[in-house]
């Protein structure tokens, strides 16, 4: 479901790993989707050969990212920088939670 | 009734007890019907703004029973509900709503199935469980927007009016939640068990309730006159007259030996020579709390936890934890209760344990065996029970030991979080005691080492009866074998309760033998201290008692022992019963009778 039109603006990867004990279950999802809404940019987390829409709830829980899971957050557009760096600190940050 | 639609008979699981008989209110669970409509283009706009609406009339609806959940259940069975409002608000399943309406030039209602079983399809797909079954929470989203989009009006059951008998499917969290304020008598489903989320619930609401029906929501109509009996698990829809005063009698009966038991609602728990023996409750949900007194529960000695677990699509924190054993400390004060550990699976929890299914469940990774592999679930657990205990007087409990070292890697996990609650400065009951079940025979056995550690054993028979016996009750052609009063099983128990009181300690029971009226005997023979049992069934136990001789026991227990099989023991205690303790027994129900004429045997 590949919506996104790359435009002259510099695309902007980062490899993550997922490491809350959950993974991204629902709640954890909620959260991602809520911070990627805040950016102009378009959001993809790749996930080898799947990619879901950062802002689509349902896609982020579609891509079965457990624990240990490695995913590239890619993204273009104005504040792709600054998107791709926070989405990446919550997913670091375990999403906030305490394991 | 003319047609053949009389005596219609259906046997299901007796999930909570009590008989009645009223109309039914039938809530099925089917798809709302939905056309496929061409749209201009002119169309367009409102169309897009009639889902917008829907939309925005779904999450009013939503956070309404959000609210209403709050304010009135003690438990925050929030998840689905939450789960529910991130899926309605995803900007993300809009647009593609909206992105179908445009290109394909559709009604919004054709859009909405359309995109969420695209949805579907793709959650099938997936390999982790956990996951996949959020497909139906997309199924119920979508419902919920279809809903208002074609103005259906989902039956409110916190408006139900007159007395009904609910029948369904299954019943959702907040559907039950809704049904607190409501005159339902009693509830009737086509799935669950006897440890489903209605049963549990119907249980603490003391409404009658049979489940695992099957196919009754099929078979009932709305308004048909059913009578329900939550006691042996039947369903009569349109009965005829002589069939319903049968249950009208049934009913009568169990009226007036509640009526009857009202006498024997109140502290103490005497025999009659004054011996003491503390009749506590087993709970399975906050809500149960309210019934202690109604029966004179002294105190509670076994609050299970799992309830806590269930539903749900995230851990309970350590505040939820913490807020639900507080409100517990407090109903059950002056008494203490018992808070014990969760008894559940890997297969409960998180999706990222991925276990495979286990051959023999009962003997594998659960209960405390799976807190000690996930110290993390345990400790979180643990904090919450220790801040209760600021509250009200509370004491944890460990299930499923088999053996010291569990025992003693459980008390360093309990350490490590009384640890982390001090460094952060917050108050609790240094001294809290710590018990643990005895139901495994390797902990019976090693009872005189396991009682150096604790400060109290509460005996769980259910387990220990099946692992002693090597039966799994379940299957019908073994359960025959499961026998309370085998030697073996008895000689457990008395080797348990010796093994407690050489040490000082005090020890309970909290499994099914503790609430039968005939073990009676043998258990204040052994020496037990305490036994809980669910709140209703303790009038009965305290009535029986009453009659018993403490001081005799003791003795005919040594008799007992040397009897060589279940059967014997039985005899001899019917015997004794026949011979010595008729009055103890002897329930005197003619004089109470009388038939309830709320049960009118109409058709």
């Amino acid at each position: 479901m590949r919506v996104g039109i790359k435009t002259h603006l510099r695309e902007i990867d980062r490899r993550v790993k997922i490491c809350n004990r959950l993974g991204m279950h629902a709640r954890a999802a909620g959260k991602l989707r809520n911070l990627a809404a805040q950016f102009q940019c378009q959001i993809k987390l790749v996930k080898g050969r799947i990619e879901a829409d950062a802002k689509s709830i349902l896609g982020l829980m579609a891509l079965e990212a457990s624990k240990g899971t490695d995913l590239v957050i890619r993204a273009w557009g104005e504040d792709a920088e600054e998107a791709v760096q926070a989405l990446a600190a919550l997913i670091e940050d375990r999403f906030g939670e305490d394991e | 009734m003319a047609d053949n639609r009389t005596n219609i008979k259906f046997k299901g699981i007796a999930a909570s007890e009590g008989i009645v008989a009223g109309r039914a209110y039938v809530i099925s669970k089917v798809r709302l019907p939905i056309t496929r409509k061409k749209i201009s283009p002119e169309q367009l706009p409102q169309e897009m703004q009639r889902l917008g609406q829907a939309i925005r009339d779904a999450i009013r609806e939503l956070e309404g029973i959000r609210g209403e959940l709050a304010a009135h259940t003690s438990r925050e069975p929030f998840s689905i509900i939450d789960a529910h409002l991130l899926l309605i608000q995803d900007e993300a399943l809009w647009k593609e709503i909206e992105q179908v309406i445009e290109e394909e030039q559709i009604n919004a209602e054709w859009a909405v199935r359309k995109v969420v079983d695209r949805w579907m399809k793709v959650f099938d797909t997936l390999s982790d469980e956990y996951l996949r079954e959020r497909g139906h929470d997309v199924d119920l989203a979508g419902e919920r927007i279809l809903a208002k989009l074609v103005g259906h009006k989902e039956k409110d059951l916190s408006q139900i009016q007159e007395p009904v008998i609910v029948v369904a499917p299954d019943l959702r969290p907040d559907q039950t939640a809704a049904m607190l304020f409501s005159k339902v008598l009693g509830f009737a489903t086509d799935i669950g068990s006897r440890t489903s989320h209605t049963a549990i619930v119907a249980r603490s609401l003391e409404i009658p309730a049979v489940v695992g029906l099957e196919r009754i929501t099929e078979q009932v109509e709305d308004g048909d006159y059913m009578i329900l009996d939550g006691i042996e698990g039947n369903v009569i829809i349109n009965p005829d007259p002589s069939f319903c005063s049968i249950y009208q009698g049934k009913k009568a009966k169990f009226d007036a030996l509640n009526k009857l038991l009202e006498r024997y609602a109140a502290p103490p728990s005497l025999t009659q020579d004054q011996q003491q023996i503390q009749l506590s409750a087993n709970l399975e949900i906050l809500d149960e709390t309210n019934f202690l007194e109604k029966y004179g529960a002294e105190g509670v000695g076994l609050y299970r936890t799992e309830y806590l677990y269930m539903d749900r699509t995230a851990l309970p924190t350590e505040e939820e934890h913490f807020e639900n054993y507080r409100k517990l400390a407090e109903a059950a004060s002056p008494y203490e209760a018992i808070i014990r550990t969760f008894d559940l699976g890997g297969d409960k929890f998180a999706s990222e344990l991925k276990l495979a299914p286990e051959m023999n469940p009962a003997l594998g990774l659960r209960a405390i065996r799976f807190g000690l592999r996930s110290p993390q679930i345990l400790k979180t657990q643990i904090k919450g029970i220790l801040r209760a205990s600021a509250f009200g007087k509370t004491k944890v409990m460990f299930p499923l030991i088999s053996g010291l070292e569990e025992v003693l890697e459980a008390k360093r996990i309990l350490h490590e979080a009384m640890e982390e609650l001090d460094r952060q400065g917050v108050k609790f009951d240094h001294k809290i005691p710590v018990g643990i079940m005895i139901e495994v025979p390797g902990a019976a056995l090693t009872a005189d080492k396991l009682a150096e550690q604790v400060d109290f054993f509460s005996i769980g028979t259910n387990d220990l009866i099946q692992y002693v016996l090597a039966i799994d009750r379940i299957n019908e052609y073994v359960s025959y074998l499961y026998q309370p009063l085998h030697p073996a099983v008895l000689m457990m128990i008395k080797r348990t309760v010796d093994a407690g009181h050489n040490a000082g300690i005090k020890v309970a029971m909290c499994g099914e033998m503790a609430n039968d009226p005939f073990f009676l005997p043998v258990l204040v023979g052994m020496g037990l201290d305490q036994l809980s049992m669910p709140s209703r069934l303790i009038p009965m136990v305290r009535k029986v008692l009453k009659g018993l001789k403490a001081s005799e026991l003791g003795a005919m227990v040594d008799e007992i022992l040397r009897l060589p099989t279940a059967e014997d023991v039985k005899h001899f205690l019917n015997a004794r019963i026949e011979k010595d303790w008729k009055q103890a027994y002897h329930l005197d129900l003619e004089n109470i009778a009388s038939p309830d004429p709320s049960f009118s045997c109409q058709s």
